[in-house]
């Protein structure tokens, strides 16, 4: 057989003078399944096919020495010499640790295995499932040292975000997001089922080519593309039911009589002069405000491509329900990519275009708390079925009669072309345009508190938003190698601008309701001239310059080195331009000669990298004096009332660049057939030149804060994931895996030669007013401060504070009570799989800190009883009496916040569908998310305490609950 | 990179570009910024005396005359600086001190001395007049400092070289400074009756009252200084721009911009007022209950906080109220400043007329003078500031403006110099003359007058022995709630470290007449002194 086919193609090379040589074959993986749509390219050109349904597949090649490589994703491609083989069956290997995956870094891209920096790639098949409300809580649980919490039921709510503790004091603590290589996109422009990988730059080595946005880490994600094949449609929907947990806590109108009749509390109560009322009706005020949301999904999909052309679109409809009516979620999103290269390859143009438009309903922020603490025997509604009401606004006035509707429009655009001009070198241009369109609806109708009772009848605001955000960059790429020494070169410049305009207009005494706000004009505070508006516009510039050199050789050694050189003009003349440097190696242990035998070891590379970035600060112009119109300092003069103009700040035109200097040192690790895979990390971090808001006296200062580059801070941790394939099989597989990651924050320094501070109180705790964080240096950031109890004293009429036992209790009372941050983050997952069924479980925790719950601080106390329906545990006596002391901050109230939480579980059946016409895949699943929490903390989720910012922990009273859910989805591939 | 520097040199321009600021230049030097604009604040910035937590409440909640108790449901604990602001317990950190500073020093500093630097340094031409007004205001700023804190820096230089720090001056220093400021700018100011801004008599009541305080603050050998007060105080009656209002309310009315006894004023409005516009807190949201607002038809409740106590009510008023009920016998309130003072007894609903109750018509909406407990005090006990009209259709945002200097004060400052001189009989007289629209004519003489014997016995003042105690109480009466009792009570033989009232019980300790510098200041600028006797 051989032989005649060698005889054919001599035949064919003789009979036509640029004849070619026809190879077959078929490629399979490692239990003999075809591989539909596999790669078989000829190396060094670009010319190639595809496997068909049965991973068939020929090609022509020029001569016997041309090498075929062989590709299909998420396997370990091959490189096969075509020789004398005309027939070339391929067997291909999982690339279960995904060695030859190309990992998006800053401004490039390289394979996996070269990585010499602390990054992780989490891909579709790994996202946290069950429908989620923002593409970050696809990584929940997902990265060490990444930590993402739900703090929120809104289906608006993006979640908390926070990687290695907190590196910053005043900027945000937000890691940077680049989609598609846009640097600083809106997450909001993304479909979550879109996205079909996410890398995230940990350490300061990866991110400081990004430079002055790269402090808190940097979230880079991919959407899918369209790939070499047959063009494929795929449809993603699902449905999504939301549970409310019942607050144990509060109590029914029943149960509150049944409070009142004990003699006890009678006696206790009436000792302190409270005299609850009951008004006769039963009331729940919860179940009045809050339904039973239902939302759905839509996603659908086109992708598909040749060897010149690639071309992805796709468009998704999401409409989320949240507990209270006039709270919703509806948003569609679209995405068009397409590249297409020409001229032999040499060049490349790409199209990417995301956008999203959301209409979101949101409701006062108060209302769940309203609801829980409202005198469940207070009446709804008065006879003629208007609200009852006495001195304030009963929940179900505020839910059904204020609403406010946000909607938003966020388009990315990005345009690039590409220049080969010569081998292993590439230029290019890319241009991204970023629109943000936000505009914003509140309104109150007649009936509320305020038009009722009020002089507000009826009130209408609108304001919204545009910013412009435009980018050009413009890139070298070389890469060359001489001998075993690979090298890459990039160079590149970046010019960013953003300019915002901001407005807004209010009204109140509206003729009808019904207009919302789309009537201002007609209200009567327009007419007599009481109407309000407000208009802002301001900008702000950055330009970098940055490079990067990858050296490699023989694939054992690695390093790379990189810098950036940005100026921003938030800073003054002297202090716009700030370097950052960065320089990692890594040592591929593996390939070394001596490792040959140890065949057990798959992968074993040791990291070290240094790298240093900077932080802006949040606002600009900070360093300039500037003026501006404010009427809180108007006076009447001759007649009239004359606005006055006053300084804005106090400018420091010494501002300048903050700085984190990151070491990490890691090892990532594959052993036993790769089946036992995983990498640790230790980092040290050292933020100096922190900006913040400091005090500074007045005289000589015009106003008694600045902003200024102050203090120093540290974080030291490791982090460390594994990942065992327990089963490997052709019909069965079983994978565990986990992550954990422990970070210690501590604040060196809140002084220099100007300014010298100890420590800062922070954190105003409403209604007991007092500050509720210490941050002082020596100590970590977060430490709640206060007093320490010792129980009641007077009969149950206030705290016995320690160290004050018979006095009032002072400043020297307050001592460290606890911290607000994790110190820790774990995560573990289970993947299975046996023939078509799916099943995925993962667990995800905080550890180490503790909870200010402020619900038992404010309202677990008799002297509220009066007021409100006060918690369950108010009524319990706290050693031998009842608490009625005035709410109080103290150690009672702090709780243990550690939790573990089983965030999903996932049920799955892939319908096999081979005998089905056109249809390439299908499956069904059945999700079910924030199932059960285990915590010794009293509140309602530990998830959903704020822990990020400078006052972490404290459990907020006006929170909008978060909820438990079960997603029933479908997925279908044609 | 060097390359690329040279490349992109074009692109690296970072020259911040500002729509919605004004930067100095453009300040100065822009035809469209008239000097309106940027010397308002030299008086818009005096509108927070009157906010929570300001000036104000220094001068009258360490007082006898005013108590801010935790309310049954733990309102106005606020770690209790209310408290210890009544028990003189206050501590260095506690929020008042910090506030009042921030606000007096901004109005020095910010809105006078940079004014004045800056429209000097751009060639601006100031009227001298403009430039004695802004003087004297800037002044007025400081004698709140003196009187307050005493101890503190005296700045009137803008420009200051980086990393200056203003050090303290004694509290002799500072007040040589106010008299001199006042002294050397006065008559270069209007002689006209002006509406809101500093005329020569304003400028002369400020000068009159600092003389008035200066042997309470600097010692006996300032007692002379009186003599000046009295011919201060002459100047500006002789002066007839001003008369006494036939009605005692008439200065504290919503249309008091048109009061003849006005001297100064500080004007408010609600329609030019926004969010986070500074408001006459004491007048509403501070004292009127959260559902007071029915009784005014009001936009606004108030904070149910500030109240009256209940001792002074009833030792400096001649009014009788029912022991059990503690509301006012009917009739008994022959002194009308009573009930123009405070809002007692049974509430309305303007518009229906029917009696207020609390929800769940159990409780009447009734102001006793009674406070049942320092800690946990009811809902409507204690009688409520109402000097002020409320208007109907009241707002949070008030409209009323207020009076700062008023001839009732001229006259009575004179008396107040005549007693303490010798001359009870010259004093009476004036005090008489003050005192009189304050009774019906029909009542008897006795009734309506205090003769020279009564001003000038030694009286118990809060279970102190006061000399001219019976003017002291007349004060009270006059003006009560006006921002003076503090100074009243040191004047009057250190009733305010020395007396009984609520809960403050007797310290004895000079050092409280002063308040100390707050501690984040002393923080921010090391070389600030604390007051004597407060940790340093």
């Amino acid at each position: 057989m051989k032989k005649l086919i060698t005889f054919i193609v001599f035949l064919f090379t003789g009979l036509v003078c640029f004849a070619q040589i026809a190879v077959k074959g078929t490629v399979k993986d490692t239990y003999g399944n075809p591989l539909p749509a596999a790669g078989v390219q000829i190396v060094g050109t670009s010319q190639g096919t595809t496997c068909d349904m049965d991973g068939n597949w020929s090609i022509s090649v020029p001569d016997e020495s041309s090498q075929l490589e062989v590709s299909f994703l998420g396997m370990l491609s091959k490189t096969i010499s075509v020789g004398k083989d005309r027939i070339i069956n391929v067997e291909l290997k999982d690339d279960s640790i995904g060695l030859q995956e190309v990992v998006t870094i800053g401004y490039g891209s390289i394979k996996k295995e070269e990585i010499t920096t602390s990054i992780s790639r989490v891909k579709s098949d790994d996202f946290a499932k069950g429908g989620v409300n923002s593409p970050l809580q696809l990584l929940q649980g997902k990265v060490a040292g990444l930590g993402i919490s739900t703090t929120s039921g809104s289906p608006s709510a993006e979640p908390n975000v926070s990687l290695r503790g907190i590196s910053t004091l005043a900027a945000s603590s937000s890691p940077l997001i680049v989609i598609d290589g846009i640097v600083g996109g809106s997450i909001n422009s993304v479909a979550s089922e879109d996205i079909e990988s996410i890398d995230v730059l940990k350490d300061g080595s990866a991110a400081a080519i990004y430079g002055t946005r790269g402090t808190n880490g940097v979230i880079i994600i991919t959407t899918k593309k369209g790939r070499n094949g047959v063009a494929n449609v795929s449809y993603e929907g699902y449905v999504k039911f939301d549970f409310m947990e019942q607050d144990k806590q509060i109590l029914s109108a029943t149960e509150w009589r049944d409070k009142m009749a004990d003699p006890d509390i009678k006696a206790a109560l009436d000792k302190a002069h409270i005299e609850p009322q009951d008004y006769g009706e039963t009331s729940d005020w919860v179940k009045a405000v809050t339904r039973n949301p239902v939302s759905h999904n839509h996603y659908v999909s086109l992708t598909g491509g040749n060897s010149k052309t690639h071309y992805a679109a796709s468009t998704t409809y999401s409409d989320r329900e949240g507990i209270y009516r006039n709270s919703f979620d509806k948003s569609m999103a679209i995405k068009l990519r397409i590249d297409h290269s020409m001229f032999d390859d040499k060049f490349k143009a790409e199209l990417i275009v995301h956008d999203r438009f959301a209409k979101q309903g949101r409701v006062p922020d108060e209302i769940y708390d309203n609801a829980s603490k409202w005198n469940p025997t207070f009446p709804m509604y008065n006879e003629d079925g208007s609200y009852y009401m006495t001195n304030a606004e009963t929940p179900v006035c505020t839910a059904n009669e204020w609403q406010g509707i946000n909607k938003y429009n966020q388009l990315t655009a990005s345009g690039k072309l590409l220049f080969r001009p010569v081998t292993g070198l590439t230029l290019s241009v890319t241009g991204t345009y970023q629109n943000d369109y936000n505009e914003d609806e509140w309104w109150g109708s007649h009936k509320t508190y305020q038009a009722v009772y009020g002089a507000e009848d009826g009130y209408a605001g609108l304001s919204g938003s545009h910013g412009d955000d435009r980018t050009l960059e413009v890139q070298a790429d070389y890469a060359k190698a001489f001998g075993d020494h690979n090298f890459s070169v990039t160079l590149g410049y970046s010019y960013n601008r953003y300019v915002q305009q901001r407005w807004g207009m209010s009204a109140y005494d509206m003729p009808v309701d019904g207009f919302g706000v789309w009537n201002i004009g007609t209200a009567n505070s327009t007419i007599e001239g009481l109407s309000t508006l407000s208009s802002y516009k301001w900008e702000r510039k950055l330009i970098g310059f940055y490079g990067r050199v990858n050296y490699n050789y023989h694939n054992r050694y690695i390093l790379m080195l990189s810098l950036r050189c940005e100026g921003s003009d938030k800073f003054g003349a002297n202090n716009r331009w700030g370097v950052f440097p960065a320089v990692s190696a890594g040592w591929r242990i593996t390939n070394e000669d001596f490792m040959k035998n140890a065949s057990w070891i798959n992968e074993l590379k040791l990291r070290a990298g240094f790298g240093v970035t900077g932080t802006e600060p949040a606002s600009a112009y900070q360093y300039i004096s500037l003026y501006n119109f404010n009427n809180s300092y108007m006076s009447y003069v001759d007649g009239k009332w004359v606005n006055g103009i006053i300084p804005t700040n106090n400018p420091n035109p010494n501002l300048k660049w903050e700085e984190k200097q990151e070491t990490n040192v890691g090892i990532d690790f594959a052993f036993l057939d790769s089946r036992l895979y995983g990498s640790l990390d230790a980092y040290y971090r050292y933020t100096k030149d922190l900006l913040y808001t400091y005090s500074v006296p007045t005289p000589p200062n015009i106003s008694n804060s600045m902003l200024a580059n102050v203090g120093s801070l540290e974080n030291k941790g490791v982090e460390f994931c594994i990942n065992g394939d327990i089963l490997r099989g052709k019909d069965y597989s079983l994978s565990i895996g986990g992550n954990i990651s422990y970070n210690a924050n501590n604040l060196i320094s809140l002084s220099n030669e100007q300014y010298q501070l100890d420590y800062l109180k922070l954190g105003n705790l409403q209604h007991v007013q007092t500050y509720s964080h210490l941050i002082e240096t020596g100590q970590p950031i977060g430490n709640f401060y206060g007093w320490k109890q010792a129980g009641l004293k007077g009969q149950g009429a206030s705290w016995r504070i320690v160290g004050a036992e018979n006095s009032a209790a002072g400043e020297e009372q307050k001592t460290v009570l606890g911290n607000g941050i994790p110190k820790m983050f774990a995560a573990i997952y289970l993947k299975a799989s046996y023939k078509g069924i799916d099943l995925s479980v993962s667990f995800h925790g905080a550890f180490l800190y503790q909870i200010l719950n402020q619900y038992r601080m404010m309202y677990e106390t008799l002297a509220w009883a009066q007021t409100y329906n006060i918690p369950r545990t108010a009524y319990e006596k706290i050693g031998d009496f009842y608490n009625y002391a005035p709410s109080t901050y103290c150690d009672y109230y702090i709780e243990n916040g550690n939790y573990m939480k089983l965030d999903n579980v996932t049920l799955a059946y892939n319908i096999p569908c081979q005998k089905i016409k056109y249809l390439k895949s299908a499956r069904v699943y059945l999700s079910g998310r924030n199932l059960f929490t285990i915590t010794k903390y009293k509140g309602l989720d530990p998830e959903a305490v704020n822990i990020a910012g400078l006052t972490p922990g404290v459990d907020s009273l006006t929170k909008y609950p978060v909820t438990h859910a079960v997603t029933f989805g479908i997925n279908f591939s044609f | 990179m060097v390359l690329s520097l040279g490349l992109f040199a074009s692109c690296v321009n970072l020259e911040p570009e500002i729509y919605s600021d004004i930067t100095l230049d453009k300040l100065m030097g822009s035809a469209d910024v008239t000097t309106g604009y940027i010397l308002s604040p030299v008086y818009g910035q005096m509108r927070w005396f009157n906010e929570d937590r300001s000036v104000w409440d220094l001068y009258e909640l360490g007082t006898d005359a005013w108590v801010i108790p935790i309310n049954t449901d733990g309102g106005w604990n606020d770690q209790g600086i209310w408290q210890r602001l009544n028990k003189h317990e206050w501590q260095t950190t506690d929020p008042h001190f910090a506030e009042v500073w921030d606000h007096l020093w901004y109005g020095i500093n910010t809105c006078c001395n940079r004014v004045l630097y800056q429209l000097e340094s751009a060639g601006v031409e100031l009227d001298p007049r403009m430039v004695a007004e802004i003087k004297v205001a800037r002044a007025q700023y400081y004698y709140h400092l003196l009187s307050l804190f005493g101890n503190v820096p005296v700045e009137t230089r803008y420009d200051v070289p980086e990393g200056y720090l203003p050090e303290t001056k004694t509290r002799k220093e500072v007040y040589d400074f106010v008299v001199k400021e006042i002294r050397d700018n006065m008559d270069l100011l209007s002689s006209e009756r002006t509406y809101s801004t500093f005329n020569k008599w304003a400028a002369k009541q400020m000068l009159a009252r600092v003389y008035l305080n200066a042997e309470a603050w600097l010692g006996p050998e300032y007692a002379s200084k009186r003599d000046s007060t009295v011919i201060l105080c002459d100047e500006i009656i002789n002066s007839e721009k001003y008369d006494l209002e036939a009605d005692f309310s008439a200065p504290f009315a919503l249309d008091n911009n048109t009061s003849s006894e006005v001297i100064f004023s500080i004007p408010y409005d609600e329609t030019t007022a926004v969010d986070g516009h500074p408001i006459l807190h004491c007048i509403y949201a501070k004292t009127m209950h959260y559902q007071g607002a029915p009784i005014f038809n009001a936009a606004s409740a108030g904070y149910n906080g500030l109240r009256a106590n209940p001792q002074y009510v009833t030792e400096t008023w001649d009014a009788e109220e029912d022991p059990v009920t503690h509301n006012l016998i009917p009739g008994t309130d022959r002194d009308k400043r009573y009930s123009k003072t405070y809002l007692m007894g049974q509430q309305y609903n303007y518009v229906t007329g029917d009696s207020l109750y609390f929800v769940g018509k159990t409780k009447p909406y009734n102001h006793t003078n009674y406070i049942s407990s320092v800690t946990a005090a009811d809902e409507f006990e204690g009688y409520r500031f109402h000097k002020y009209e409320i208007k109907i259709g009241q707002k949070w945002e008030t409209d009323q403006d207020w009076t700062v200097y008023r001839l009732a004060e001229t006259l009575m400052m004179k008396a107040e110099c005549l007693l303490r001189s010798g001359d009870a009989e010259g004093a009476a007289d004036i005090v008489n003359y003050v005192r009189s629209r304050a009774f019906s004519a029909s009542l008897p003489e006795e009734e309506r007058s205090l003769t020279a014997a009564q001003l000038s016995a030694t009286v118990k003042v809060d279970g102190v022995d006061v000399r001219y105690g019976e003017f002291l109480n007349e004060l009270g009466r006059e003006f009560c709630g006006e921002a003076m009792r503090r100074e009243q009570l040191i004047r009057f033989d250190d009733v305010y470290t020395k007396g009984s009232w609520w809960a403050h019980t007797p310290s004895n300790s000079d050092h409280l007449k002063l308040f100390p510098i707050p501690q984040d200041e002393r923080i921010a600028n090391p070389k600030l002194k604390q007051n004597p006797g407060y940790p340093n």
